[in-house]
């Protein structure tokens, strides 16, 4: 569960943004949509514990992650949120297995290879498990982010701008594999885009600067 | 630590960089050990093989000349000098002298030295018998361990010697073979590389020569390199220096020995401790500029380790940034990049050393060929342990930069795409 109140942030030498309060609950999904450069980056920077917002709380599990320490809260993000951005970043010297079990010891936990294998079936890039990244095609790697941000069974997923670079056949596909695979896991999903191929979608939609 | 293992992935991810870095690093690493280890291994040898000499006595020339002839046998003799002349250094009643021991050089056999000496010159180097007996006619020999390792030489087997101390198939004395009754101990010592004589022997082998023609006889002396001698002194007999031990080393007389001797006397006289130190300060010099080399080249490994991983931290500003959202805190990612400048260090150390010591495995055989003297190419000196430690410097100063780099990554800058 994700509840976020009267955050606002202020980039330096720049205007106040107010950001509509927000209230998802597990296995809810939700969509950000909004015109470039109107912060839509920006809050999911927020919701996602990597930007401290100027005022306002983000509470994800019930508990306030502007409250933690520093530390603290890389530890809380990579346990409860899983991240997808628009380009698909990861560990270059390492396999795509690897990669996965690194997002697993990173926030702590032992990696469980059971858990991977089968995220990768079910995301059709087994084939791929022992590939350096770099070996895969774009909507592979894509596919393996999502792996990623699923990993830890992460109680909300946040997209930033996950079809931007991709074709109309391949955006469709990946939004539905995302919304299935956080229903499969029990995930509250929200996607930030200006992708208007993706919005009829998704019911539960945020527009900023509205 | 699972972050070595990750730190070390990261660098074979990028092997030119890291080839680059290694040959680098090792090559400083290399030079700079094997300055430390042949200086070490020299000096020893060197003062080793001082023997407790105070003084030695020899014909006038170059007093370094004499010292490498007659302690290390490495160098040819500055001339002979005539028994009648050394007499007085001889006599065992002396009031100043302890030990002397004269020696007849010149001859060798397949680059070995002999020397005609008398017994007091084993106890010089504390040598004691493996087999055999030490020499007691002309014409007998007792010889080095490294001698008789080196051309299986036993006792009874016989050999003839050669001019100076390099092999010359037509300079020899077929006439006059030495036949072997002895062989010593290893020392470590330049004593393993003599092959040891009554000075009558050598008197044998170059007085034989046409005694009707003095001409082809006077080139048939002990000395082969310098100064012609008055062949009125060929009826004397001759040796070649004179090793000395005063029976105290701070009396004044003794002390005032060495400059009697070459300002009123046909002699010289010289001290190889000094000589040998003045030695020392010449190679110093050209060690120093190796040094300099060595540490320079460092310098430059270090910067180039430097450079490698802050243009990779470039690259990877994405990659740290991702490890950020995973969950991983800044220290992290600090120790992250310092273990990668770590292994390079110590990868290169160890590469370094390695070569180092291959160096001198090789150059040992050289070495011993040239000066007869053994290097052990794997003697590890303390002086590498040091080595280790100012590599790990090198590598974690240069880390240090791009280590605080990865630690300041901000993650929403980085992921902004």
């Amino acid at each position: 569960m994700l509840t976020s109140e009267n955050v606002s942030f202020k980039y330096s030498g720049r205007d106040l943004i107010d950001f509509p309060d927000l209230k998802l609950d597990n296995n809810a999904h939700c969509l950000i949509l909004g015109k470039s450069g109107i912060g839509k980056t920006t809050l999911l920077h927020i919701l996602a514990g990597l930007l401290k917002p100027t005022s306002g709380s983000v509470l994800i599990d019930d508990q306030n992650i502007y409250n933690f320490t520093s530390a603290g809260l890389d530890f809380f993000r990579g346990q409860h949120i899983g991240l997808i951005f628009q380009k698909p970043y990861f560990i270059q010297s390492i396999n795509v297995s690897k990669n996965l079990a690194w997002a697993q010891q990173l926030s702590g936990k032992k990696p469980e290879y059971k858990r991977i294998d089968e995220l990768l079936n079910r995301l059709q890039i087994q084939k791929h498990k022992n590939h350096l990244p770099s070996r895969l095609s774009a909507g592979e790697q894509q596919r393996a982010s999502i792996a990623r941000a699923l990993v830890n069974k992460p109680s909300i997923i946040l997209a930033d701008e996950p079809t931007s670079s991709l074709d109309d056949e391949n955006a469709l596909a990946v939004v539905n594999l995302l919304r299935e695979q956080a229903e499969q896991d029990g995930a509250s999903l929200i996607i930030v885009t200006h992708d208007a191929r993706i919005k009829e979608q998704f019911q539960h939609q945020i527009k900023l600067g509205e | 630590m699972k972050l070595i293992r990750l730190s070390f992935q990261n660098l074979l991810y990028r092997p030119l960089n890291l080839v680059l870095s290694l040959l680098l690093f090792s090559l400083g690493i290399g030079l700079i050990s094997l300055m430390f280890i042949l200086n070490k291994q020299i000096t020893q040898k060197f003062e080793n093989n001082l023997a407790g000499i105070d003084l030695i006595i020899g014909a006038k020339g170059s007093p370094l000349q004499m010292v490498l002839n007659g302690l290390y046998h490495i160098d040819a003799p500055t001339g002979n000098i005539s028994l009648k002349d050394a007499e007085p250094f001889l006599n065992p009643n002396h009031p100043l002298i302890k030990k002397a021991v004269p020696l007849s050089l010149g001859d060798s056999y397949n680059g070995f030295r002999i020397v005609g000496t008398n017994l007091d010159f084993p106890t010089l180097y504390n040598a004691t018998l493996a087999s055999g007996t030490w020499w007691q006619n002309p014409m007998e020999v007792t010889i080095g361990s490294s001698v008789a390792s080196l051309y299986h030489l036993k006792i009874g087997d016989t050999f003839v010697s050669s001019h100076g101390l390099t092999i010359d198939e037509f300079n020899q004395h077929e006439h006059a073979p030495y036949s072997i009754v002895g062989i010593i101990k290893s020392t470590g010592s330049v004593c393993d590389q003599l092959i040891l004589t009554s000075p009558e022997s050598i008197w044998q082998v170059h007085e034989h020569t046409n005694p009707v023609n003095n001409t082809i006889h006077s080139t048939d002396t002990l000395v082969h390199d310098s100064i012609p001698i008055d062949s009125a002194l060929l009826a004397d007999r001759q040796i070649t220096t004179i090793l000395i031990q005063y029976k105290s080393k701070t009396n004044i007389a003794a002390l005032n020995m060495q400059r009697n001797i070459n300002q009123n006397t046909q002699l010289q006289a010289a001290t190889p401790a000094i000589e040998i130190n003045r030695l020392f300060s010449m190679m110093g010099i050209g060690f120093d500029a190796i040094r300099i080399l060595a540490w320079v080249i460092a310098f430059v490994s270090g910067l180039s380790i430097f450079i490698s991983l802050y243009n990779s931290l470039k690259e990877r500003r994405n990659e740290l940034a991702l490890m950020r959202v995973m969950g991983a805190n800044p220290g992290s990612l600090f120790s992250l990049i310092i273990y990668e400048g770590l292994i390079v260090a110590v990868l290169g150390f160890i590469l370094g050393i390695l070569m180092s010591h291959l160096v001198l495995q090789f150059s040992a055989e050289i070495i011993f060929k040239m000066y007869k003297y053994r290097i052990n190419p794997w003697r590890f000196i303390p002086e590498e342990a040091g080595l280790l430690a100012g590599a790990l410097a090198i590598g974690f100063i240069a880390a240090i930069i791009p280590a605080i780099q990865a630690y300041r990554t901000e993650i929403a800058k980085n992921m902004n795409n």
